[in-house]
Parts: structure tokens; C-alpha cells; sequence
């Protein structure tokens, strides 16, 4: 494998044995022909597919597994390197504040085989708690971090990673955006799978059991290679001009990821290679600044366009005369999309500028830039999509027959007023159902109904009610230390786990509970009211979500034991509609008689599969798997089992 | 107008109605016609039932995003998701919706756009497989759009090699119907 990218190329034929990949498959394929030994991820969108994909290509000598969380897939990833077998860990960019911990310290021992580490960045947010940009946390750690342009491009990255990562002993992050993640192209056949050697590994107490004394002088060798790096043609040959340029004037664009990708879509558009040269930069740290002043010294002006923060805009301030987001031409927040470049780029280049440039051709489309700037480079609808029409999206909500709105309605229920502490997966959704209060990161709902229940015992007023809602994926990721925490430290509250048997979130993958590998092959379940009883919970109910009165009772009599100063967990249980095979019952009917069209079931428990019409509530059938929860909710009884109560 | 590059199309829909499934057939059948294709897509929360917009941009391009107000062509699986993917069509887009003449009411355009109505749903629905409506409105958008890049004969090659098994037939003749429609 050429050390090199090959050079960008949009004329590259497709064909040819090209497969129409998602950026996340295409990085699969990356790692499987690298010979990447050892795999672990934690899923999470954008992420989730690459682990996914990995485990569809045939080979014998690779261990693949969802981790219980991202701290310990790196862990485990890094440990197979320090053997010296190429290893990967993939995460989205939240998932990478899980795993900050073994980085700092991975960075300082280093690896022996190549480790690659994939974070998903989310610009948007479109599916993520925040827009952090992992290349601040790769600086912060003293990792190498490349940035992809494309799909294809991000490939082909996964094997300069291994290299870099090899001749540098260090783990290197692969950094793709969601755009990178979830978008399609076509990408080439699958190369031979590399082999590399063996597991050997070298105990050196020195470098993997470092005490402070050693560290000192491993931080020294880390800064000895980022030093180093920059200058090393295998990651300076990385970044470079998009096509040639005179080297001097007015202004350049410097871009690294998608932005680049819509900077060199809107150059070619106008036809414009000359006026605005594109620096692109794949390896955003370690910078080889030189190579950067060197190449953009001669202009006047340089527009830094990235994601998602002023990250190389900051770097090479001291450089060059940079313009973006410090000077207020590029969003602070949210997705650099082709309508922000473009906006950018005729701010930067200013349509004076446009004109001297211009002159020199006639075409018709640049005539036009200059007649009416506004009109053709930005949006003729400059309003956000949807806003001249009054349009909103339709919001995500819970499917029809999801056992966790049985779980929230019981909740609100059965304890009016509590403050609801949630987490993150589907169940986040219970806001539309007002049962959710707070949502902070993976496992907070304990921690955090831990706090208030604290902050309220200062009170000298009645009791107030907490319960936490946590789901079962999210509870083995994080929820165990902080239960272990509440009921060591006398926390009582209620604490419901919405036990669906899987990571629905991203696409159902298994947990723990259910003892199911990535592999396919059956593991051993860790089941969760074991590990609820081993965190030393005494008040324990475990019952059917779908079952609405036991339900409700178990939730009511941990209150109770709640209010008596117990820890009181729930596990309502019942699988995801999304892996049922078998319906859960029949479908109510409607009474249209007795309906009053109050809109409690449509509104408030907001079941996809009721429909207020003009007449009354109506359920699809087609959409309905027969769960027979409205039946409690209705307040006159209009909807009822066909043949009596609960089918 | 500006030096087109691409031919940029947007799907709209809700999450369950098979907007990706889309994407990865006309995916397929530009590969097999030596097209160059990128597509992106929404996953995680928005599946959710939440609408889906799904870009495909058919040509020499390096982003998976484009401009609004540069789409050719806006295909609406949910008539409801249609305003929402207006602002990205070009001044002189098609806007295709699945839906009955009806459902055309209330879609207001700008300059030469052009709004063409096909109930996918229905034609779906007498082939006896309702999940393939987004097939329909496809064989649709390749009968009646003009400068639709993709042809009947990649797309159904496309239909039969991604299958499922079993519903290959049915869905070509759901594609046949729709492409007929006009």
C-alpha cells in the first residue's frame, strides 16, 4: 500500500468493481484490508456502521466486539496493539470524553502495532448531546488526527493512519464528520488483507507500568515525535494545494473535511481554480506549519474553512492573516453546509475583487455573479428550508407499540410531580411525553436523581419525589458506578430501567443482558437484575412493560420505598418493537360513541398509530402492533380489546 | 443558470418509508450506468418516524451537500415533507409528490417550477406490497422528468440485485406502473 493518497482525482472511473459505499463501510473495508486484528466500539451515530460492516468481511484472525463502553474499547484496542497487532477502536465524539482517560496516558506509552482510532464528529448536532471537535482532544492528548474530504478519501486513510501510527509508535485518530460517516460514493474493491506479525509482546515496566519518574521522560518522547512528524513526508505529503496555483496575491482558502469537499464543488462551479487557490489539509495535527506558510505565505488573506471549531484558523494565526470564524464569516455553531461556504467565500472574496478576476473571461454565469451577487451564489429562498411556508419537521417520536411509553405513562402516572431525571437512547423521547426532565450524558439519570434527592433533603418542605429513567444499554455503559454511588452513599429515589433487550437507538445491537457477540456467536449474558442486586439495590421489582397495572403497582410501591428512605429500581421489561416477530396483541377498537375527541391519547401519549379525525380517534391498524396501553389511557373508555379488555 | 456539474435530486419522507432504500437504488443503477453518485442521509434520532431528507447528487462532485435553491428535482414520499424540501430546488425544478391530485393543493412554487402528483400509495398497495411506494414514485420521476439522469433499465437491474428475495417481481412491476403513470 502506497504511503501516499493518490491524488484527488473526481475523474476516477466508477465501475470497475466499485461498490457504492457508506463513508462508515468504506472505512471498514479500510481496516479489514489493513489487517486490523482487534476491533471494539461502543455504537453510536454516526459511528455505529463501521463496526458493523467490519464484521461482515470473513476473517479468521479478527476479534470484533461492542464494548460495554468507549473507555474500555480503547483500552482493550490499545492493549492488542501494545502486542503488536494492528487494533481499532471506534466511537462517536461524545463516546471519545468516555475513553479521554486511557488516550492521555495511551499517548505517552505509545503502541507497538499499529491503532487507529475512528471518532465520528457530529456538526448539526444531528444525533449528539454536542458540536465538540475531536481535534482539539487529539491536540490536548498529543494524538495525530487526519480529517477526510470524502468517503473514499477516509478509506484510504485508515491505512495511512496505520503507517503513521506504526513508524510514530503512537495511536492516530481517524476524525470523520457525520457527513463523511452517512454519505455514499463509489468506492474500490477490496485489496488484499494486510498480515502483519503476531502477538509479541515486550514487557518494559519502564513504558507500559510507567511511575511519574518514567512518565516524565515518555512525555518527553511524545513531544520528540510531534515534533518530528510535521516535517516527515508521510503526513505532510497529506496536505497540500487542491490544483496549482501562482502561489501569491490577494487571497486563499486553507480547508480541511467536508468544507473542503464544497469549497472545491463551488470553485469548480464557477470556474474559478485560479482565482481562489484551495489549500487542503488532511492532517490537521501535528500541522506542519512550514509547509503551510511556505505554500500560502505569498497572499494577503487566507479564509479558513473546517469543522467544528477555529481550530487550524487559531493554529496558523501567528502566521498568516487568517479570516473565519474569529472575524465572524463563518458560523460559530452548527453545520458548515455548501450554502455557508459559498456565503463565506463571497464575503472573503468580495465582489470587487470578483470582477478584477473576472474580466479576464466572459462567461455568461460570471457576468451574472456580477449583475446580482445575491441571488445565484446564495439562496434564492434565503429563509431556513421550509420557514417562507410555515413548515416544521416532523419531529422523532417513540414507535407505535413501544413499551417505554407504557413505562413513561405509568410513571407520570403513578407519581404526579416527581422531578424525572432521563438518559440517552430512544427512550430521551419520553420529553414528548412530559416524563423527562433532564438529560445530561450517558448515565446521569442515576447520578443526577442522586443530587436532587440530596438538594432536596436540605429542605425543610414535603418530600419531593425523584425517579430516574435509564435504558439498559446505557445502564451497563454507565449507570453501574453511579447505582453503586447512590446506594452506598443512602440515595432513595426510584429508578426505572427501560429494559428492551437491546441498543435500539443505533439499530439494535445487543447488550450485555442478552449474552448475543457482534460475531453472531452466543456470549454469556450478564443479566441485569444480577448486576441491579450486586450493586447493593435490596428493593427490586422486575415486571412486563406491557403489563400496565403491575406496572403501575411495582412503580407506586417503590415510591413508597422510596419515601421511606430506600434506593427502589424497576426493571419494566419487554422487547423493542423493532425485534418482535410476533404481535403484542390485537388491535383496540374505537368506540366512536362514546370518543370524545379530548385528544389524551393522540396528544399526550402520542401514539403514531392514533389519528384524531373529525369524528374521533382512529387507530391504524397497519401501523399498530397491538399493545393495548391507550386502552388505560383513554379517560372515557372509548377505546376497548376487540372481545373484551386487553385482547 | 449556472454551469451545471451535477444533477442534484432531494428525497423527502418519514423515517419507515424506505427514503435510504431509495437512495441506494438509484445508488446502484448509476453505478451500473457509469454515473458518478454521492447521497447522504439522516440516521439515529430522526428515524424515528421524523422526516428524512436524503440528498443524491448525480455528477463530478466532491460534497454530499448542495446549495438550496440547486436541486433539479424534489421527490416527495410524504406529500407533508414537501415545503420543507422546497428551498432546495432549483428555480426551474420539478417538485414530484406521492399523492393523489388533491395533495397538490397548498404547494405554492416560484418562477417555472413544475408540480407533478403520482399515488404511489395506491399503486403500491394493488401490487400487494404497500412498503415499495417510494419504487413507484421513482419509476415516476424516470417516465415524466425531463433530464432524469437515471434509466428504467439500471433501475431495474438495481431493484433485482438488492432484492429482498421474494419481492423482486412485485417490485419491478410496482417501478413498471409508476414509470407508465405519465
Amino acid at each position: 500500500m502506497s504511503p501516499d493518497l493518490p491524488p484527488d482525482n473526481p475523474k476516477r472511473s466508477p465501475g470497475g468493481g466499485h461498490r457504492l459505499l457508506l463513508g462508515n463501510e468504506a472505512m471498514a473495508q479500510g481496516l479489514y484490508e489493513a489487517g486490523c486484528r482487534v476491533a471494539a466500539a461502543y455504537p453510536g451515530t454516526p459511528s455505529t456502521e463501521i463496526l458493523e460492516s467490519l464484521s461482515t468481511y470473513q476473517a479468521g484472525n479478527l476479534h470484533l466486539e461492542w464494548s460495554v463502553n468507549e473507555k474500555i474499547a480503547v483500552e482493550v484496542a490499545a492493549a492488542a496493539s501494545c502486542a503488536g497487532l494492528r487494533s481499532a477502536a471506534v466511537m462517536k465524539q461524545v463516546g471519545l470524553n468516555v475513553a479521554l482517560d486511557p488516550l492521555m496516558s495511551l499517548a505517552y506509552t505509545g503502541v507497538v502495532g499499529g491503532m487507529v482510532i475512528i471518532v465520528a464528529d457530529d456538526p448539526g448536532p444531528h444525533s449528539s448531546q454536542t458540536e465538540q471537535d475531536t481535534r482539539l482532544l487529539a491536540m490536548a492528548a498529543g494524538v495525530p488526527v487526519l480529517d477526510p474530504v470524502t468517503p473514499e478519501e477516509a478509506r484510504e486513510m485508515v491505512h495511512q493512519a496505520y503507517l503513521i501510527s506504526e513508524r510514530y509508535q503512537t495511536p492516530v485518530i481517524l476524525r470523520p464528520v457525520l457527513r463523511i460517516c452517512h454519505s455514499r460514493g463509489p468506492v474500490g474493491p477490496v485489496s488484499d488483507r494486510y498480515e502483519g506479525p503476531g502477538p509479541a509482546f515486550v514487557k518494559d515496566t519502564n513504558r507500559w507500568a510507567a511511575t511519574p519518574r518514567h512518565r516524565l521522560t515518555l512525555h518527553g518522547e511524545l513531544n520528540r515525535k510531534l515534533e518530528k512528524m510535521p516535517s516527515d513526508p508521510l503526513v505532510s505529503g497529506m496536505n497540500g494545494l487542491w490544483r496549482p496555483s501562482k502561489g501569491q496575491g490577494e487571497a486563499a482558502i486553507l480547508a480541511s473535511g467536508t468544507s473542503a469537499a464544497y469549497a472545491m464543488d463551488l470553485i469548480a462551479e464557477r470556474g474559478m481554480d485560479e482565482e481562489m487557490p484551495l489549500f487542503v489539509v488532511r492532517c490537521p495535527w501535528p500541522l506542519g506549519e512550514e509547509g503551510v506558510v511556505e505554500t500560502l505565505g505569498g497572499f494577503k488573506r487566507i479564509l479558513v474553512l473546517e469543522e467544528t471549531g477555529p481550530f487550524l484558523e487559531i493554529l496558523l494565526r501567528h502566521r498568516l492573516n487568517v479570516s473565519g470564524r474569529t472575524d465572524g464569516l463563518v458560523p460559530s455553531e452548527g453545520e458548515v453546509t455548501p450554502d455557508v461556504v459559498s456565503e463565506a467565500m463571497d464575503a472573503f472574496f468580495g465582489i470587487s475583487n470578483l470582477r478584477s478576476q473576472i474580466s479576464k473571461s466572459g462567461e455568461g454565469e460570471r457576468e451574472r455573479l456580477l449583475s446580482d451577487p445575491g441571488s445565484g451564489i446564495g439562496n434564492p429562498l434565503s429563509e431556513e428550508p421550509g420557514a417562507a411556508a410555515g413548515a416544521k419537521p416532523s419531529p422523532p417520536t417513540l414507535c407505535a407499540g413501544c413499551p417505554h411509553r407504557s413505562s413513561f405513562w405509568a410513571l407520570k402516572k403513578t407519581m404526579p410531580g416527581a422531578i424525572y431525571t432521563g438518559d440517552i437512547g430512544c427512550y430521551t423521547l419520553g420529553i414528548e411525553l412530559g416524563a423527562v426532565d433532564t438529560v445530561l450524558c450517558m448515565g446521569a439519570s442515576i447520578s443526577q436523581a442522586a443530587g436532587f434527592y440530596w438538594a432536596y433533603r436540605q429542605s425543610e418542605g414535603p418530600a419531593q419525589p425523584i425517579a430516574g429513567v435509564i435504558g439498559d444499554s446505557t445502564f451497563y455503559h454507565a449507570g453501574v458506578p453511579a447505582l453503586i454511588n447512590a446506594v452506598q452513599q443512602g440515595a432513595a429515589f426510584v429508578l426505572v430501567i427501560v429494559d428492551n433487550g437491546t441498543t435500539a437507538m443505533t439499530g439494535c445491537q445487543p447488550t450485555p443482558g442478552t449474552g448475543e457477540l457482534l460475531s453472531g456467536k452466543e456470549g454469556r449474558d450478564v443479566p441485569l437484575e444480577e448486576v441491579v442486586r450486586g450493586c447493593g439495590v435490596k428493593k427490586l421489582w422486575i415486571v412486563d412493560a406491557l403489563d400496565f397495572d403491575a406496572l403501575s403497582n411495582s412503580i407506586s410501591t417503590a415510591a413508597a420505598a422510596a419515601a421511606e428512605g430506600e434506593m427502589a429500581v424497576v426493571i419494566s421489561r419487554s422487547p423493542c418493537v423493532l425485534n418482535i416477530t410476533e404481535r403484542q396483541g390485537a388491535v383496540p377498537a374505537v368506540d366512536l360513541e362514546i370518543c370524545t375527541a379530548c385528544g389524551v391519547c393522540t396528544d399526550r401519549f402520542g401514539c403514531p398509530a392514533l389519528v384524531m379525525e373529525e369524528d374521533g380517534v382512529h387507530i391504524i391498524a397497519d401501523l399498530c402492533p397491538g399493545c393495548g396501553i391507550c386502552i388505560e389511557v383513554c379517560p372515557t373508555g372509548a377505546i376497548a380489546a376487540p372481545g373484551g379488555r386487553k385482547g | 443558470m449556472k454551469a451545471v456539474s451535477s444533477y442534484d435530486i432531494v428525497l423527502a419522507g418519514r423515517g419507515g418509508q424506505g427514503v435510504i432504500y431509495l437512495s441506494r437504488i438509484m445508488g446502484q443503477a448509476a453505478l451500473l450506468q457509469g454515473l458518478r453518485i454521492r447521497t447522504t442521509e439522516t440516521h439515529g434520532m430522526a428515524m424515528r418516524g421524523g422526516s428524512v431528507q436524503c440528498f443524491v447528487r448525480v455528477g463530478e462532485v466532491h460534497g454530499p451537500l448542495f446549495r438550496k435553491g440547486s436541486a433539479a428535482l424534489v421527490m416527495a414520499l410524504h406529500p407533508g415533507e414537501t415545503s420543507l424540501a422546497l428551498p432546495h430546488l432549483r428555480e426551474d425544478g420539478t417538485v414530484l409528490i406521492s399523492g393523489g391530485e388533491g395533495e397538490k393543493t397548498g404547494i405554492s412554487l416560484a418562477g417555472s417550477q413544475k408540480l407533478l402528483a403520482l399515488d404511489a400509495d395506491a399503486i403500491a398497495v394493488e401490487q400487494g406490497n404497500p412498503r415499495s411506494a417510494n419504487l413507484a414514485l421513482l419509476g415516476g420521476a424516470v417516465g415524466s422528468v425531463k433530464g432524469f439522469p437515471l434509466e428504467a433499465w439500471s433501475i431495474e437491474a438495481a431493484i433485482a440485485g438488492m432484492g429482498p428475495a421474494g419481492t423482486v417481481e412485485r417490485n419491478l412491476e410496482i417501478f413498471r406502473k409508476g414509470l407508465n403513470s405519465f
